[in-house]
Parts: structure tokens; C-alpha cells; sequence
């Protein structure tokens, strides 16, 4: 089937006074963003649903969202991406994120997982771009498929890219595709052993290279620390501007609280201020 | 000291098997993969600065982009350092202005200088890759004899044994992109990345 043209949900996030106000521009099934709150921080904290309960075959969804010079924001999902079995006839999934910050803004991308179930085919692609002085903090977590029924890496497809570029140059670019029935994902050379993924990107186009050489270090104790026969972690600078933090693990919750760990830690070193979770179901 | 791109640390963590039987075909698989991953990548840029060396094109952008797809510090560090040195060399056996352009930059790959000099030098572009995926497999062996019960029949064996696969990495990178490449090897990253950590290390990266 031909692509068709995608669903968006175009978000704006614009400054006002002390807080930052949401303004939504365009909303299509089966996107919904209900409202913005404001969090501790004056951040505007917007939670984003998918109403079909995950991505299906022939899905082309894409979301823009932009925080315009100094807005403070935080976005995050409801619950995991589920990613459902590809129907023959369809066209493969498609989910594309779009985020730009502007100067002096701050951004924080912090979705729950994506679980890729038996037999599903998915291209996704995030791209982010950051204005003078702005900040991202950003993560992703990618489960092997739906380990609690005992299904790891039976889906079909799943191509994965994505960006961070600063006005100057690219900061850290990621491109992978991951087909199981023909190259083995559990090989040394890709995933290894593990059966849950995690990269964490912090990033700030105003920070310059000796304090992120100064935080990797820091990253890196605690990442030993965190490090166990079930759990890795990793931290590095980028070529610039930020940092990324890796990790492979073989149970959800190790993931879950390594990323909060050092999203707190980094947050703290970086911006001097605490990472404020964002609220889900209280 | 030498470069291990983060084999140590795989090493190190058991993920290449440290048996006397078992250590040979754990390496070789694991060669073998990365030739579709990160090894086809650093082919491809390979390939590209080749092709810009013979049309005169600058390489700048190829470098961004090789810095920014490499995500782990020591990893990037080892490639730009082997490029410059690369390069000091090239300039210095073969004096020339592109080489000497190339040999000025800050900011240079080694998949990347190994590329544009054998381009500049008129050498065929299936054997500038070729040569360089096996130099970069050698070098891994090699380093993998430091670390692991590897003895020198068993790691030409291995060489010789990836040699199909240097090819099909070769003939691969004829029709990638530098721009669309795909690569996941988050193990092998996360291996770099904790590289810095190991309680002992014999190498650099």
C-alpha cells in the first residue's frame, strides 16, 4: 500500500511568565495531548496518549513539537509503545518525531518504552534540534518484545533513526535497522545477551566540552556501580555538547531506575536543579 | 599502546569467550557481525572519502558525520588519532597539496583518511576497502591475542576465515550511503564506553 500522509500532533510551547504555556496547533487520531500541567520546576509537564492503544500496520504518525526560546518543558507517554503485528497488504509502521528548541529553552523527552510485538514491522525516526544556549534531555528504552509472555525478538522489522544536531554540527546520529530472522540481534557484535535497551541523551549547546569530560567520569562510577552480571551501563561524552549514557539489561525495572539515576544525576550537574519525575497516576 | 575498540572491555566481561576451545569461534563470530555493523560503516566512509579524494571534494562533512555516529568517546578518539597520524604520513611519504589539506585537518577519521589518501594515490576503490577492512580485522586479532588464549595458528585462521566477509562488506559498501548507513552495535559501544572503568587495561581504547 502507498504511504498515506501521517497523523500529527503538533505541540508549541511558549514561555509566560514564570511557567510555560502548551498551545496545541494540530491534534489527528490517534494522537491527544489533553492538557499541560505545570510541575515543581514551572515546567509544562504534557503527558501524550495514543487513543488506538499502540501503533498499527499502516500507522504513519508524526509529532513536532517545539519550545520556543526559553520555554521549559517536559513530555512523556501514559504507557509503553506497543507496536502490533504487521497485517499483510499494510504498509510498515511509521512513528516520526520532530523537536526543536529554541534558545535558551530546555526540553526534557522522556517516554516509556517501545515494545516491538512477534511480527511487527516498524521505521521510526527522532530527530532534535537545538538553538543557542538550549537544553535536551531525552531518553529511549526498547524492549526485545514482550518478555513476560516469553517472546524476544520475534518481530519482523524494527529501523530506528535518530539525530541531535546544534546550529553548528551534528552532535550524535544513530541509524539501525534490526531484522532477527536474518542477522541474530543477540550477537556480541549488536545486543548480546540482553533483552532491554536504553540510551539516555543530555545535552546543552551552552555547555562547553570540559564539564561534560567532568560528568562522564561521574557517570561512569556510578555506571560501575549500577553494572552487575544483569545490568551494563555506560556514559560518554559526545564529539560535543551533551552526553549519552548506554544500557542493556535483562529485567525492565533495571532499566527504568538506571535511566531515573542518572537523568537525576546529570540533571543536578548540568542545570544545579532536581529532576522533577513526571507525574503519571497521582 | 594500541587500540582495542572496546574488545577489551568484551574481554573483560566474558561477552567473547575467554575458553581455550571456545575463545577462537567467539572471536570470529563476533568479527564476522561487525562487518555488518560498525566494520561496514567505517567501509562506507571509506568508499565515500575515496570517491571525493578522486573528485577533489572536501570531507569535512563526512567527518561530523563519523564523529557524531560514534558515540563512544574512546572509540572516536582512536579513529580520529590513527587518522591524523595516518594522514602525517601519507603527506609526509607522498608530499602533495590534497594531502597535506588532509593532513592540516583536525577533525579526521581514519576510515577517512585512509579513503581520500588511497583516492588521491589513484588506487582502486574496492581495493582501498578491502585493504582497510583487513587491516582493521588484523589489528583486532592482534589484539585479541593479547587478551585471550589465542595462539598465532588460530588467529591466521581466523584472518583467513573472514576473508569472504571482508568482500561481502566490500561489495555491500558499493551501494550504501555514508548519509543512510545502518549500524546497531550497542553492545560493542556500551564496551567502549566502559572501557575507561576496566581495573586493568593494556590498551588505549
Amino acid at each position: 500500500m502507498p504511504d498515506c500522509a501521517p497523523n500529527r500532533l503538533d505541540l508549541r510551547f511558549i514561555p509566560d511568565g514564570a511557567f510555560t504555556r502548551m498551545f496545541v496547533l494540530t491534534q489527528q487520531p490517534p494522537w491527544r495531548a489533553i492538557r499541560a500541567f505545570q510541575n515543581s520546576l514551572g515546567q509544562a509537564l504534557v503527558h501524550l496518549h495514543n487513543v488506538s492503544g499502540g501503533i498499527l500496520s499502516g500507522d504513519s504518525l508524526h509529532l513536532a513539537i517545539e519550545a520556543a526560546p526559553g520555554a521549559r518543558v517536559q513530555v512523556t507517554s501514559v504507557g509503553a509503545t506497543r507496536v502490533y503485528r504487521h497485517r499483510p497488504g499494510r504498509a510498515v509502521a511509521r512513528l516520526s518525531t520532530s523537536i526543536q528548541i529554541g534558545e535558551d529553552a530546555m526540553l526534557e523527552y522522556l517516554p516509556e518504552a517501545v515494545i516491538p510485538f512477534a511480527g511487527s514491522r516498524l521505521s521510526q525516526s527522532t530527530t532534535v534540534s537545538l538553538g543557542r544556549n538550549a537544553g535536551f534531555i531525552g531518553w529511549e528504552s526498547i524492549a526485545a518484545g514482550r518478555i513476560a509472555g516469553g517472546e524476544e525478538f520475534a518481530f519482523d522489522f524494527f529501523h530506528s533513526e535518530s539525530s541531535i544536531c546544534s546550529d553548528a554540527r551534528p552532535l550524535a546520529l544513530e541509524r539501525w535497522s534490526l531484522r532477527p530472522s536474518v542477522r541474530e540481534p543477540r550477537s556480541v557484535a549488536r545486543w548480546g545477551r540482553f533483552r532491554y535497551t536504553a540510551t539516555l541523551y543530555v545535552c546543552h549547546s551552552g555547555v562547553a566540552q570540559p564539564r561534560w569530560l567532568d560528568l562522564e567520569s561521574c557517570l561512569n562510577r556510578l555506571a560501575m556501580a549500577h553494572t552487575s552480571q544483569s545490568a551494563r551501563w555506560g556514559a560518554s561524552t559526545l564529539i560535543a555538547n551533551g552526553l549519552v549514557v548506554r544500557g542493556l539489561a535483562l529485567e525492565a525495572h533495571q532499566i527504568t531506575a538506571g535511566l531515573r539515576t542518572f537523568w537525576e544525576h546529570a540533571k543536578q550537574e548540568i542545570w544545579g536543579e532536581a529532576a522533577v519525575f513526571p507525574r503519571k497516576i497521582n | 599502546m594500541a587500540h582495542s575498540f572496546g574488545l577489551e572491555t568484551l574481554a573483560f566481561d566474558e561477552d567473547i569467550e575467554s575458553g581455550v576451545q571456545t575463545c577462537p569461534a567467539s572471536l570470529e563470530l563476533y568479527l564476522e557481525d561487525s562487518l555488518w555493523e560498525s566494520l561496514l560503516v567505517d567501509a562506507v566512509f571509506c568508499r565515500e572519502a575515496h570517491t571525493r579524494a578522486l573528485r577533489g571534494a572536501p570531507v569535512f562533512d563526512l567527518n561530523q558525520n563519523a564523529s557524531a555516529l560514534r558515540l563512544a568517546r574512546e572509540s572516536r578518539d582512536a579513529s580520529l588519532t590513527l587518522g591524523r597520524r595516518f594522514a602525517a604520513l601519507a603527506a609526509a611519504l607522498h608530499p602533495g597539496p590534497a594531502l597535506s589539506r588532509l593532513a592540516g585537518m583536525t577533525e579526521l577519521h581514519h576510515s577517512v583518511a585512509f579513503g581520500y589518501t588511497l583516492g588521491t594515490l589513484a588506487i582502486d576503490p574496492d581495493l582501498t576497502v578491502s585493504a582497510f577492512l583487513h587491516q582493521t580485522v588484523l589489528n583486532t586479532i592482534s589484539a585479541a591475542q593479547r587478551l585471550l588464549p589465542l595462539g598465532q595458528i588460530q588467529a591466521s585462521r581466523i584472518a583467513w576465515d573472514l576473508k569472504p566477509a571482508i568482500l561481502d562488506a566490500v561489495n555491500q559498501s558499493r551501494s550504501l550511503s555514508f548519509s543512510t548507513l545502518c549500524s546497531f552495535a550497542h553492545l560493542p559501544d556500551l564496551a567502549s564506553m566502559r572501557h575507561s572503568c576496566l581495573p586493568t587495561r593494556l590498551f588505549i581504547s
